[in-house]
């Protein structure tokens, strides 16, 4: 019983692009998604109903619905435990999926059409080419052209500038660095940032429109909640914040041979042992989260997109063949948060406003790139997840050494309270490090700790004292901005090193999949997602690349097998 | 829809213990104005810890608050401990209590499962605290008033939550029109992206 002729597990920041690409070249595919899809007429109470069990529809899709979903209200979208966006199943009153995790931190992803680009910031810069050629089996000079179809097709443009953005270059000119004109990095400055954001309606500034009456016309309103999902625009397909159940689902679905599967989780991968091929995928075992009914699925060839924490583990419960790098060489940029607070009067002179608007614009509207260190995202978030990030998640209590003439680690009462008064006049840098490959970080399974989908993930990151080097030196590069920019105070929250953000490199390409992104030991069994960059990129944000590996893997796998 | 959560008196008690530690009811200063500016439990924060915590892979709120008697007892000289213990500690010695646990300065083979031996679980919680706090503080949740415990799905913002009052956000909005122009556009790198 052969249905499709690709099955695709995952329907995040990778798999959606796969599914587009090989419904464009005629495959039928079936993309299978652990979480609920939001949007989509079939399930209109995605998370209280069952509903449907698949759609391949463009007409499913519904921007009312959408719209009242994405609510833009950071605990209902944004709990890490009980929101819209969160590992976990569709129903809301169940658990979150079980990961083990022995060190400090947590995983931060979604599950559903989309997966975490739904709350992503749409940052999409290419890789450093210093962190690509020699260091990748494939160079740079070979991803050019992916990359400048994924841009085209999401499309990436710059950020615009807002407040914020505009204080940012202001400090970074003043402490004495270089505007970037490029989308190759070779040397360190700042940039606004490239996003997959369709740029500001044209009528933004014409008083004629209401801001509500903007918010259903096409094109950015500058509303500034990213990160709590992007509701504004005409039609689903036309949201602004380009995460893929906007963006490339609908172009899947459009081309009428892609049906997706939400509320599908998958188990396990089947294999043979063929006599000219050796072994081979051939299937998937799934089961479904509201019904918990199991189910076999066979295609000609199988991706995983499960993204860099599930895709090992799908790996190592199929009982695939032992590769000792699957699971092994993740990376997670190491990040971390630095705070500036401005006071009104010096901001004014600066940028003629009386505070920063940190909820104003693109959630990160422009960048540091320092290749070699890392790259630094200037930001402003929702009130609730600056107080947690710029201050609550620490490690240390906090301190003032006199010299440094900045504040470090976590803000509790009075103290706190007063630098969150000022949130109007905060802008933030998280600082994305380059950060090493080494072998034992890791993803793996416990065989102790089960879930209803088999052994859950085990996870361990100790960074090594490259990276942690890096990380101090670009905290420095952001402060120094920050005074610069003529902050008053700074704070440097001082992260745990595990927050998984940036989850990468678990299947890299070379040691786990090939050249063509196949696995190197299973034929037909492809991956594309996070877990196969080779590192952390130099500390560029990873989606795009994952998504231009994404449509060079969808030609590939077209080209040998059909 | 009724609230789904049962918890023991002691344990409530703890956990507004811990919200107290971190955002107490204080004065603040503000623009050089002395402010007056309640307090984590005074938008029943503590009720959000304790369902997050019964949310999670396994219910954890009760053996939490013994956690944090036992924890207490360790960290805070006192001839014994009892349910409900930390709640009684001043605010410095809450907070003491929590870096103890924090730097794992208890006897991790005395404590209640599944924290007993459990170093990456404990640091994690103890994260949780004040994460959850703040962000509960300075999100919406405050808002759902009436709506607080029903199953997420039922929750209804009914009023203009207080954390953003004292942050000064407006809420999310529809849109903003601070355009300053574009600093780069994708078509001036046009020779650079055709080689
Ligand atoms: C707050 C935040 C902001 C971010 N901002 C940016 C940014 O601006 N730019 C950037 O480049 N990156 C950003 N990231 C990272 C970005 O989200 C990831 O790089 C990207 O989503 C990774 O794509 P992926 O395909 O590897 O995984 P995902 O997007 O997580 O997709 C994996 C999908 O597979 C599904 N799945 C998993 N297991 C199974 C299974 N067994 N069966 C079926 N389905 C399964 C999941 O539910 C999910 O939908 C951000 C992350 C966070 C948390």
């Amino acid at each position: 019983m052969k249905n499709y002729q690709v099955i695709i597990i995952g329907a995040g920041g990778g798999g959606a692009v796969v599914a587009k690409e090989l419904g464009e070249l005629g495959l039928k595919v079936l993309l299978l998604e652990a979480g609920p899809w939001y949007g989509n007429r079939k399930w209109p109470f995605p998370n209280t109903e069952k509903g449907a069990i698949s759609s391949g529809e463009l007409q499913d899709l519904d921007i009312h619905l959408f719209k009242q979903t994405y609510n833009k209200m950071e605990n209902e979208m944004n709990d890490l435990i009980v929101g819209k966006l969160r590992w976990g199943p569709a129903n809301r009153d169940r658990p979150l999926w079980n990961r083990v995790y022995e060190k400090r931190g947590f995983t931060w992803q979604n599950s559903g059409v989309g997966g975490s680009t739904q709350h992503y910031l749409g940052n999409s810069p290419r890789a450093y080419p210093i962190s690509i050629d020699n260091q990748w089996p494939i160079s740079y000079r070979d991803l050019i052209p992916f990359y400048e179809k994924a841009e085209a097709e999401l499309p990436v443009e710059f950020a615009p500038t807002t407040t914020k953005e505009e204080l940012y270059y202001f400090g970074a000119k003043k402490a004495g660095w270089g505007l970037l004109s490029s989308l190759n990095i070779t040397s360190a400055g700042f940039r606004p940032q490239p996003n997959a954001i369709l740029p500001p309606n044209s009528q933004l500034t014409n008083r004629a429109y209401s801001e509500y009456e903007l918010s259903w016309m096409e094109g950015c309103t500058l509303a500034g909640h990213c990160i709590n999902g992007c509701p504004h625009g005409p039609s689903v397909d036309k949201i602004a914040k380009r995460s893929t159940n906007v963006s490339y689902t609908p172009l899947a679905l459009a081309t009428g041979n892609v049906e997706i599967m939400p509320n599908t989780f998958t188990y396990q991968i089947i294999t043979e042992n063929h006599a000219k091929e050796g072994i081979r995928a051939i299937g998937v075992k799934v089961r479904n989260t509201w019904t918990g009914e199991n189910q076999e699925l066979f295609a000609d060839c199988i991706v995983m997109a499960a993204g860099a924490i599930e895709t090992p583990r799908l790996w190592l419960n199929s009982l695939l063949p032992k590769n000792e790098w699957v699971g092994r060489g993740l990376t997670n940029h190491n990040m971390d948060m630095v705070t500036g607070i401005f006071n009104s009067i010096d901001l004014n002179s600066i940028v003629g406003s009386h505070s920063v608007r940190p909820n104003v614009g693109h959630t990160s509207g422009a960048r540091f790139d320092y290749p070699g260190l890392g790259s630094i995202l200037v930001m402003g978030i929702s009130p609730g997840l600056t107080s947690s990030f710029s201050y609550a998640l620490s490690t240390v209590n906090a301190s003032t050494s006199g010299n440094d003439n900045y504040t470090k680690g976590r803000m509790v009462g009075k103290e706190l309270m007063e630098l969150m008064a000022n949130y109007q006049n905060t802008l933030n840098m998280l600082i994305v490090t380059d950060d090493e490959v080494v072998n034992s970080n890791y993803v793996s399974i416990t065989p102790t700790v089960s879930d209803e989908h088999g052994p859950v993930p085990f996870i361990n990151y100790v960074p090594t004292s490259n990276s942690l080097r890096k990380k101090k030196e670009l905290t420095k590069v952001a402060i120094d901005i920050l005074r610069a920019a003529g902050a008053k105070k700074v704070v440097h929250a001082a992260w745990p090193d595990g927050m998984m953000i940036h989850i990468m490199s678990t299947m890299r390409m070379g040691y786990v999949v090939d050249y063509n992104s196949e696995a190197l030991q299973v034929k037909r069994l492809f991956i594309s997602d996070n877990s196969i960059l080779s590192n952390g990129l130099g500390g560029a944000n990873p989606t795009l690349t994952t998504q231009a590996l994404a449509i060079r893997t969808a030609s590939i796998i077209y080209r040998n097998y059909f | 829809m009724v609230s789904k959560y049962k918890w023991s008196y002691t344990t409530q008690l703890n956990f507004m213990a811990i919200v107290d530690a971190i955002l107490p009811t204080s004065l603040i200063r503000c623009n050089s104005n002395l402010q007056f500016q309640y307090g984590g439990n005074d938008l029943s924060l503590w009720k959000y810890l304790l369902i997050s915590f019964d949310n999670f892979t396994i219910p954890l709120s009760e053996q939490t608050s013994q956690l944090l008697d036992i924890s207490a007892y360790y960290t805070i000289p006192t001839p014994y401990t009892y349910n409900g213990f930390f709640s009684t500690l001043s605010r410095d010695a809450r907070l003491k209590t929590l870096t103890a646990l924090e730097n794992l300065q208890v006897p991790l083979d005395l404590l209640p499962i599944p924290y007993q031996n459990n170093p990456s679980l404990i640091k994690n919680i103890v994260d949780s605290f004040y994460l959850l706090t703040s962000f509960g503080y300075y999100s919406e949740w405050s808002g759902y008033l009436y709506t607080r415990g029903y199953s997420p799905s039922y929750r209804k913002l009914t009023c203009f939550p207080l954390g953003w009052v004292y942050a000064g956000y407006p809420g999310p909005s529809y849109g903003y029109r601070d355009f300053r122009g574009f600093l780069l556009k994708m078509e001036h790198l046009h020779k650079e992206r055709n080689h």
